[in-house]
């Protein structure tokens, strides 16, 4: 098997269980699927059905209680807390439904956190910075706070936040849940361009017409995957 | 290493911002160690002011032992005691000569007599000394009128002396009364007894706020004069004077010295021994004193450090969710971490030089601090001491910074994403 044909993503019988007290909660159960290079991937499903809680363990944010999973080829499934950061930092990039920018900083400064804790030398950030603000039309409002711009802008600086590091794999969540109906537009063609130039995207969704937009959608109903 | 002083930068960074959005939250906290390292410093320079004074002052008493006739003999003892010769002057070269641990005799005869100036009386003490004794005696002195006694005048045992200050104003004062004009005093006569001796000049303190009990109203003359024309060679010198070769282990040679003395009065102890002793119970005063002052200050500087923690405890608190997005962007443990820390730092540090800018505060009103307590205070302030004040205000932020920084840390990444 050669680099190139590595999944990034490859999971075998991942199982997650919650405990209530000394009752446990079952929310993902037995899920197996494989992400290639490049793909635009879709998770559909209603609340409840486990979406999120499968997005934090595809995103390193959280662990399986059984199974494997194999990000990049390497099984992540019990590694410390500490290289799962490193992995989040180095190849996930996160789109947030609520963007979740951090209010006191810049945008640019938002966008430079994940070069940050990196430790990408300065004059490479800021290039880097500039680029990505310069591709979305951000740049000119480098030097607003959050509040000060629109919620496609919000999430236009949360792509770019999620981009600036060049990932592997773009989680995002519910990205267009917080915007009107032509925004939300707006941001999927970005995604759909992001997708044309390579990028591998998950996109957790509830809504079939944002769905559409994915090469593949798979289904998740009460923690399973529908065939 | 590149990482964790990065980590520290983006840490000092990201605590500014914090701070600057929560003006009044930090403002409040950092008073607490702010009053705290006031008090601290205030103190040091307060302790390091008597300090200093009792240093000065003390060093020149600090070597010297007294020895005085006895005056409380029972008649039991007195029938002993004839047959010691009692106090001469000449103990104090015997002594130079065959106590191994003393190392100098103050050449000095004391007397107190009454002395007519011009027809004017007074009394006064008399003290001849040798120039040694008399330089050191006078060292914060200087002439005012006139000049001072000559080597030649110490050789030669001249009828020649100097007189106090005080005492010139005294006489000066008489003579007003009398409503004599010529109030000059250099080139008079002063009769001691039956003696006169040459009044060559008159001294005064340099500092007017040093005034030194002893020679308020004082004749001196050279010890040579004085035992020539007054008490003959070996009278009783009033106090036997001298220096021993160690300050700091006075008792301890004093166990050798007591006995050669012991042996000249043939085993009797007729004179006690008087060392300034006081200097110790002065400065272990000082000490107790400071250290309540530290332990109060160690206590308001703690009340403060518990503020600094609740503040962030409560910072914490509300950017749970903020820390999710770090973490999930790829924050790691010790970034976190130390953003915290330098967080809790750099708020103690903000209140400890705005303390130690207060705290310095009795260096402005140095003079007046000085001339209310006669020279006794002088605020000083030693850098060594901020040096340590800061490193005591880095540790503070540290200790209390240390759990609300571990707790933010620690979080999971996945609920404080969660946390609204």
């Amino acid at each position: 098997m050669t680099m190139e044909q590595v999944p990034v993503i490859q999971t075998r019988n991942l199982d997650k269980s919650y405990y209530l007290g000394k009752e446990r909660i079952p929310v993902l159960r037995s899920i197996s699927f494989i992400v290639g290079q490049g793909e635009y991937v879709s998770i559909m499903g209603q609340s409840g059905a486990g979406k999120s809680t499968l997005l934090n363990i595809l995103a390193c944010l959280d662990t399986p209680t059984s199974g494997d999973y194999f990000f990049n080829g390497e099984n992540i499934s019990s590694l410390s807390e500490n290289r799962l950061a490193e992995i989040r930092n180095r190849s996930i990039g996160f789109v947030f439904q609520n963007f979740n920018l951090l209010p006191k900083l810049t945008i640019a400064a938002n966008v430079e956190l994940p070069l940050i804790y990196n430790s990408t030398p300065r004059p490479e950030r800021q290039r880097r910075v500039r680029e990505i603000l310069e591709r979305f039309g951000l740049w000119e409002r480098r030097r607003h706070k959050p509040n000060e711009i629109s919620g496609g802008q919000k999430q236009r600086v949360a792509i770019a936040r999620a981009l600036v590091k060049k990932p592997s794999v773009i989680f995002a969540d519910e990205p267009t849940g917080n915007l009107d109906s032509h925004t939300a537009g707006e941001i999927l063609v970005v995604f759909d361009d992001l997708s044309a130039e390579g990028n591998t995207i998950i996109m957790i969704t509830h809504e079939r017409d944002v769905a559409r937009h994915a090469s593949r959608v798979i289904h998740l109903v009460d923690g399973e995957i529908l065939p | 290493m590149i990482r964790a002083l990065q980590s520290i930068g983006v840490g000092i960074t990201m605590s500014l911002i914090e701070m600057m959005s929560h003006k009044l939250r930090s403002a409040l906290s950092v008073i607490g160690v702010m009053l705290g390292v006031a008090s601290l410093v205030a103190m040091l320079t307060l302790i390091a002011g008597i300090d200093v004074f009792i240093n000065r002052k003390m060093v020149k008493w600090a070597g010297s032992v007294w020895f005085v006739n006895r005056r409380d003999a029972q008649l039991r003892e007195k029938i002993t005691w004839s047959r010691s010769p009692s106090l001469r002057f000449s103990d104090g070269p015997y002594l130079e000569h065959n106590a191994r641990d003393v190392r100098y005799f103050y050449r000095t005869i004391e007397r107190r007599s009454d002395i007519v100036i011009s027809g004017r009386n007074e009394n006064a003490g008399i003290r001849g000394m040798d120039r040694q004794s008399m330089d050191e005696d006078l060292e914060e002195m200087r002439i005012t009128e006139g000049i001072m006694l000559s080597d030649n005048d110490f050789a030669s045992g001249a009828a020649s002396c100097i007189i106090s200050w005080e005492l010139a104003q005294r006489i000066r004062a008489q003579m007003r009364l009398a409503r004599v004009t010529d109030e000059t005093l250099v080139g008079r006569k002063c009769t001691i007894g039956n003696f006169m001796l040459d009044i060559t000049g008159i001294f005064g303190p340099i500092d007017p706020d040093n005034k030194p009990w002893h020679l308020r109203r004082s004749v001196l003359m050279p010890i040579v004069t004085m035992q020539r024309l007054m008490t003959g060679f070996d009278p009783d010198p009033g106090s036997v004077r001298i220096l021993v070769n160690d300050p700091k282990t006075i008792k301890k040679q004093l166990r050798g010295i007591t006995p050669v003395l012991r042996s000249r009065h043939r085993g009797v102890e007729d004179f006690e021994i008087r060392t300034a002793d006081w200097i110790d119970e002065v400065r272990s005063m000082l000490n107790n004193a400071a250290l309540l002052m530290g332990i109060v200050s160690v206590i308001s500087l703690l009340v403060g450090g518990l503020s600094i923690m609740n503040v962030m405890l409560s910072s914490i608190s509300e950017r749970i969710h903020e820390i999710g997005v770090r973490k999930a962007l790829g924050a790691r443990r010790l970034q976190i971490f130390v953003q915290f820390t330098v967080e809790t730092i750099t708020l103690s540090c903000m209140g400890g030089v705005f303390g130690m800018v207060l705290g310095m505060a009795p260096l402005l009103f140095r003079e007046a601090i000085y001339k209310a307590t006669d020279g006794a205070i002088e605020p000083t302030l030693f850098v060594s001491h901020l040096f340590g004040v800061f490193g005591i205000i880095v540790f503070v932020g540290i200790c209390f910074g240390l759990y609300p920084a571990l707790k933010a840390s620690r979080m999971n990444p996945v609920e404080a994403l969660r946390y609204e």
